[in-house]
């Protein structure tokens, strides 16, 4: 059966009429009422509103937010299972270590790299993946752009040096924790604590970003933001389980993918528009922000890069090449 | 429809003495079936339904209390509030509702405040003579001064949702928590009668038990303070415990959760140190029996994950919400109604799904009506408090029965005043009195 | 039957202590987790390595160990409300009540087991890890699963000891 929806809530009626309500799972919090700052939850509601009006009401999808049905562990596991519709979200690497690749720093200079990397008709990226996901029984439709992270912080920060003695908030991921732990000390705060741990400097910093730190109201309890986008985060993947997707007529497919791709469009678009905004509300909030000149930013990347041994080792050498040449042939396409 | 008599076969069920675990799994598993659903998100739904650094506290606190017991600094710390408060009738039930405001001030979770204060105040109530059901009413009720007072972990989710200030949200729950608070205190001056009684008090209880709130004959104020300050005396390493605490958050040496840990270690090294009540054996039993404790109080947190994942799923949030909204256009109605949908889902959903799906559906009305954001966060908060203590989705009520050791249904009654003359109207004046909530986060942040 | 039981019991005692000291074990790792987080990040300044995510699933287990010791012991039960029994007092009448509550755990245990065991098993095969840590998720679903076979054996036990004291209690009025 296909999980809590798929073939289980789909009505039949009579040949070609067949309608589906599925649900879609997803960490992101509800746009009509998180307005600001939520390139992603737009994207996810008009995703949803424009498979309706393709596929001409067939298909029905429930969007719910806030982790209700679970974090993205959960529902990337539920996928891989069949027993969820649709996500959207972060896959994460404890479901398939490959994934990991995805969160090396300092691997794309800018959205607009990411965006034809993981286009869902050209992008060399968006193959890679869609070939990885396959293997775990699930369907790539979309990789949204998402965003960059940088630096909130409550002393200035401009290049790793300036962090040595800093306490830096991360979360469970390997990858994530082995990269900070080496420019300060790295410790794990629950996200219901962040605020209060900026507040009382339990931790000095954390990596996120921009965005987030507006919608989560962080510059409240933080003085710095650096731009450092030393991080692309995979954080609104589309997928669904293959088996559900197989169930679909060909048409319904079309408008599925077809929803999907103006989906992309769209939370580019947004972002993009965010990105202009960001900084100046948090400047307005009293936040100052960090632009890291270019020596800066080399100090960073070269730090990084130092590191790749270990990276290539943590995501497993064969996909962490593959990715990478995946990730240069890209490069390449775009000059 | 199927999905309403599921949930109220739920609720007779458990009412009747299901286990409250079993009924949840029941229901949903009775509801999947029916439908045809697949029964395949079950398991993992209840696997990570626990999950959560959100529910660490409780072990870490169980665990403190359990060892500060054994230590023997919890008669102490007791010893000295009731030297303190001993001519004040009820004092034990009004400092059960001033312990929570105090550490409050230390963490954003209600189940954090209950697990810590019931950990230090239980077993000397109880030897006072108070009943456990009301020992375990007043902690259930006094649970949501944990997040009135700032910090607040549903503040922190909310301000996300709705787009508000952290701060002010911090701030706009403290004038209402104050009065919340004192509204407890009074039921407690008139309640705590009917769940005391002296005469049954302990050996070394005896003492204080009979005299708390009547005036010992021949008492003048030298020989209360003489008697005060040798129960201070003992006192001192005990007090020091929570200095500790808050200066160690304020600090920023550590954070509200890992403080259980904290106070965990200092009970050990008083009970070993200065009482020297405890050996090995006391330490070791103190963390087997918060194992146990563990199976009764988070039990019942992965089947109602499932539960609420079918009444999700299903759209359960949004019909109560559509029905209840759908049937005045009137003000007044509407406020009521909206506190109605807030008492209502809260009877079957937990504060997760009240924040994420039901306020969602709600804000647009809300808005409509002119209700400030921050107010409305404060009526949700109110709420949350409420639907805490009410069955069946009840995790407050639960966990201070629980930790107390007493029957759910013995402790319905005690809780039913809290509800009434508490829980309900302290909702309704924060839906009717815009200013309780918005007066502090304006003088503050302008 | 009466051999049954006389070779079960030192089996079921065995088992009791051995989950009794194994859940004070989970509590202590999440106990002294925490203290070491603390420790490294406030006065060695070092990394914990991730290992604090340990914590949170040493809880998850200690939950449904603390579940099997609880009905192991028929005189303590799973939370309940329980507002029947203040007013119906006829024994008879409560002890039909309980047999229903008891077969209804015996049901969504029974189940809940086969789900999890699914789970467990498909955990098992994907080889899912703790992303912090590398350790295999599947040792915490193989616990859950361990743990709620437990319980619905002993549930189904109880109801055995149900039957078996009121048809004791009914022979000695007879
Ligand atoms: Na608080
Ligand atoms: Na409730």
């Amino acid at each position: 059966g296909c999980g809590t929806g798929g073939g289980n809530n789909s009505t039949e009626t009579s040949g070609s009429e067949q309608t589906w309500e599925l649900n879609l799972g997803c960490i992101a919090n509800n746009p009509t009422t998180s307005t600001g700052y939520n390139s992603i939850g737009k994207a996810i509601l008009e995703f949803t509103e424009l498979a309706d009006e393709y596929t001409e009401g067939k298909v029905k999808i429930t969007p719910h937010w806030s982790s209700v049905l679970g974090n993205n562990v959960q529902l990337y596991e539920q996928i891989m299972m069949g027993e969820l519709d649709f996500h959207i979200g972060q896959p994460m690497s404890s479901a398939d270590k490959r994934f990991a690749a995805w969160n090396v720093p300092f691997v794309f200079e800018s959205l607009e790299e990411v965006k034809i990397g993981f286009n869902s008709e050209t992008g060399v990226l968006f193959k890679l993946t869609s070939n990885w996901m396959e293997e775990n029984g699930v369907k790539l439709l979309a990789v949204n752009t998402s965003v960059f992270r940088g630096v909130i912080s409550q002393d200035p920060v401009y290049v790793p040096a300036d962090m040595k003695k800093m306490k830096i908030r991360t979360y469970e991921d390997s990858l994530v924790n082995k990269f900070w732990g080496e420019i300060g000390t790295a410790s794990i705060i629950a996200g219901s604590e962040i605020y209060s741990a900026l507040q009382t400097k339990t931790v000095d910093a954390m990596e996120f970003h921009a965005t987030g730190t507006m919608s989560f109201k962080l510059y409240e309890v933080a003085k710095y933001f650096t731009d450092l986008n030393w991080q692309w985060t995979n954080g609104a993947t589309l997928t669904l389980p293959i088996e559900l997707w197989e169930s679909f007529p060909e048409e319904v497919q079309k408008a599925l993918q077809r929803a999907a791709d103006e989906m992309v469009e769209r939370q580019y678009s947004y972002e993009i528009a965010d990105q202009e905004q960001v900084f100046a509300d948090l400047e307005e909030e009293g936040m100052t922000i960090i632009k890291p000149t270019d020596e800066q930013r080399q100090e960073w990347i070269e730090l990084s890069r130092g590191m790749d041994d270990w990276f290539k080792d943590y995501v497993g050498s064969e996909a962490y090449d593959e990715y990478m040449a995946a990730v240069a042939e890209n490069k390449a396409a775009m000059k | 429809m199927q999905l309403l008599l599921i949930s109220i076969m739920v609720f007779v069920i458990m009412i009747m003495g299901a286990p409250v675990a079993y009924s949840f799994g029941l229901g949903a598993l009775l509801f999947l079936i029916l439908n045809g659903l697949s029964l395949g998100p079950v398991a993992s739904t209840a696997f990570y339904a626990m999950n959560s650094f959100a529910f660490l506290a409780i072990p870490l606190f169980v665990l403190a209390g359990d060892l500060m017991t054994r230590s023997g600094i919890a008669d102490r710390l007791v010893g000295f509030s009731s030297s303190l408060l001993k001519n004040v009738k009820g004092a034990m039930g009004a400092a059960v509702i001033f312990a929570s405001m105090f550490f409050g001030m230390l963490t954003g979770s209600n189940i954090a405040t209950i697990t810590a204060i019931a950990g230090i105040m239980k077993e000397p109530m109880m030897k006072m003579g108070y009943k456990k059901e009301y020992i375990a009413g007043v902690l259930a009720a006094s649970g949501p001064l944990g997040y009135m007072i700032p910090p607040n972990t549903n503040a922190i989710m909310f301000a996300v949702i709705a787009s508000c200030s952290v701060s002010d949200l911090f701030l706009s729950t403290v004038v209402p928590g104050l009065i919340w608070a004192i509204m407890m205190m009074v039921v407690n001056r008139f309640l705590y009668k009917k769940y005391y009684d002296p005469s049954v008090a302990t050996e070394e209880y005896k003492e204080i038990a009979i005299r708390d709130g009547d005036k010992i004959p021949g008492e003048t104020i030298g020989t209360y303070f003489k008697d005060l300050g040798k129960t201070f005396v003992l006192t001192i390493p005990a007090l020091i415990m929570p200095l500790i605490i808050f200066g160690g958050i304020y600090g920023g040496i550590f954070t509200a959760t890992e403080a259980g840990a904290v106070s965990g270690v200092y009970a050990i090294i008083l009970g070993v140190i200065i009482t020297k009540n405890m050996k090995a054996k006391g330490i070791w039993d103190s963390f087997t029996s918060t194992g146990k404790q563990m199976g009764t109080i988070l039990f019942i947190t992965p089947f109602a994950a499932i539960f609420t994942y079918v009444l999700v799923t299903n759209g359960a949030p949004a019909a109560i919400a559509n029905f209840f909204l759908s049937v005045s256009n009137n003000k007044i109605i509407l406020l009521l109604l909206l506190d109605a949908v807030f008492i209502v889902s809260g009877f079957f959903v937990g504060p997760a799904v009240i924040i994420f799906v039901i306020t969602p559906l709600l804000m647009p009305t809300a808005a409509a009506m002119g209700i400030d954001t921050i107010q409305l966060g404060v009526m949700l908060f109110v709420a949350i408090g409420i639907g805490n203590i009410t069955p069946p989705m009840a995790f407050n009520l639960f966990i201070a029965a629980r930790v107390v050791d007493v029957e759910v249904s013995k402790v319905i009654k005690p809780l039913y005043y809290y509800f009434i003359f508490t829980g309900v109207p302290m909702l309704l004046l924060v839906t009717f009195v815009p200013e309780l909530s918005l007066w502090l986060p304006r003088l503050i942040s302008g | 039957m009466k051999t049954i039981i006389r070779f079960l019991k030192p089996i079921n005692k065995a088992t009791g202590v051995l989950l009794n000291h194994f859940n004070g074990f989970l509590i202590f790792t999440i106990f002294a987790i925490v203290l070491y987080t603390i420790l490294c990040r406030y006065v060695f300044n070092i990394n914990t390595g991730g290992i604090d995510e340990f914590t949170v699933y040493c809880m998850t287990s200690s939950v449904w160990v603390g579940a099997v010791l609880v009905s192991r012991n028929y005189s303590e039960g799973q939370i309940k409300i329980d507002l029947l029994r203040t007013y119906v007092k006829n024994e008879t009448v409560m002890a039909v009540f309980d047999s229903i509550w008891q077969i209804i755990g015996i049901i969504v245990m029974a189940m809940y087991t086969n789900l999890s065991f699914k789970y467990f098993i498909y955990q098992l095969k994907r080889g899912s890890v703790l992303s912090g840590v590398n350790f295999p998720i599947w040792v915490f679903t193989g616990i859950m699963t361990l743990c709620s076979a437990l319980i619905a054996i002993y549930e189904l036990s109880y109801i055995v000891h149900l039957i078996n004291s009121r048809l004791l209690s009914k022979r000695r009025e007879g």
